[in-house]
């Protein structure tokens, strides 16, 4: 168990470190996805709810060390998207096409929800949405390929 | 079992009140945490992105350089010409020389290169124990950063151009026409020159400088070129500005002491 949580936040590392140094790369016209974002909504899908908080609060405290002028409002959005998507996601298909898009957009736009309300006024960036929307679906359904045999291993030890 | 059904809101509230605790900090605590992240925690990371950026951005920037060298020469031979007639005028009319700056003073951004559009302002590594102060205009090679709005012992806050708050003075450097910098949504793609009369004379391609009407930038300071217009409403025309600093890459700047 312990091994699936360890791999997780190696993981989280990796995706900030990705968002941090590439996202900028691929950037189209201004939209760029949100790859951390991806990570939460898979972790709560996968995990309980408190590692996927704790997931959420880690991934907002790190990119608040990042950008001062926002410290602290990814962490409350973050945390508050992992409890209502671990909340919610209950009995649903998770592996569904339209669930995870669904899930995303609606995470896109709650966070930036979050954001519009404590730091910048009414701004939904619906580009950011629809770009992680389109690449996002793929991955986390690469994710499920990738991880639930070596996730299903580690729990049976 | 009854208890435990509670505990995810239990953490929950628990983790919002820690996020609202850190949105409430002061500036300069947040600002503290930020340079020790950077240059503790994320010390290793740092060093090998900027070699790993230095590397294959390296041999563009030398290309790139050569051709600004030749312009720059070009351009040299020019002003010479300009300088020596200027002078000329100037004991003409009994001028006396006014120097548009103390001294320049070389920054390196706090922390890491990593997405700064989002946040509208970037940290240096200089502050009041190296002369810099409110106000002061802070450019790169390229162009036109930001100026400083808030100065700490050793470091700074540059408001970059792009915040949403910023609004710069600028000329058409051919035509002489006056307008007001913004940009919308801190997006280096969306900069428009407001205030231009419908009539005003710009042309895609005209370099846009700083007027020195706002006090904080000397004239001349390269901001960037027009891109495209077109008619605005009845009164005024819509401009569009591409900077001419690259805001992805902003790890040194200079400080310009007036």
């Amino acid at each position: 168990m312990k091994k699936k949580y360890i791999l997780r936040i190696i993981l989280l590392l990796i995706v900030f470190f990705l968002q941090l140094s590439f996202r900028h790369l691929i950037e189209i016209q201004g939209a760029k996805p949100d790859l951390i974002i991806l990570f939460l909504i898979y972790t709560a899908f996968r995990d309980d709810p408190y590692f996927a908080m704790s997931m959420g609060f880690l991934s907002g405290l790190l990119l608040g060390m990042v950008g001062p002028n926002i410290m602290g409002i990814d962490v409350i959005s973050k945390v508050l998207l992992t409890y209502l998507v671990s909340k919610t996601h209950e009995n649903l298909h998770k592996h569904n096409t339209i669930v995870i898009v669904i899930y995303i957009a609606a995470a896109m736009l709650f966070n930036d929800l979050v954001f519009s309300l404590l730091h910048y006024g009414i701004k939904i960036k619906l580009m950011n949405a629809l770009y992680t929307v389109i690449i996002g679906t793929p991955i986390i359904k690469l994710m499920y390929y990738i991880f639930q045999e070596s996730d299903q291993a580690i729990e049976d030890r | 079992m009854r208890n435990k059904k509670f505990i995810p809101e239990i953490l929950l509230i628990i983790y919002l009140i820690a996020g609202i605790g850190f949105y409430i900090l002061p500036h300069n605590a947040k600002i503290g945490m930020n340079k020790f992240f950077s240059d503790v925690i994320l010390f290793p990371y740092t060093k090998v992105y900027s070699i790993f950026n230095h590397f294959f951005l390296l041999q563009r920037e030398n290309e790139l350089l050569k051709t600004e060298v030749i312009k720059l020469n070009y351009e040299i031979g020019k002003m010479i010409e300009y300088q020596i007639e200027n002078q000329r005028l100037k004991q003409l009319l009994n001028f006396q020389e006014i120097k548009d700056y103390k001294e320049i003073v070389f920054a390196r951004t706090v922390g890491i290169s990593g997405d700064i559009r989002e946040y509208g302002n970037l940290i240096i590594d200089k502050g009041k124990n190296h002369g810099i102060e409110e106000n002061l205009p802070v450019i790169n090679y390229e162009g036109v950063i930001g100026k400083i709005i808030q100065v700490f012992n050793e470091t700074s806050v540059v408001q970059l151009i792009l915040d949403k708050d910023s609004r710069l003075s600028c000329i058409n450097q051919r035509s002489r026409q006056i307008g007001i910098l913004e940009f919308k949504d801190n997006n280096p793609d969306r900069g428009y020159l407001n205030y231009v009369p419908r009539s005003a004379d710009m042309q895609k391609g005209d370099k846009i400088i700083t007027s020195n009407l706002g006090g904080v930038f000397p004239r001349g300071l390269l901001v960037g070129t027009v891109e495209e217009t077109n008619a605005g409403n009845d009164l005024l025309m819509n401009v569009k500005i591409q900077p001419a600093a690259d805001f992805s890459h902003t790890e040194e700047v200079f400080v310009i002491i007036r």
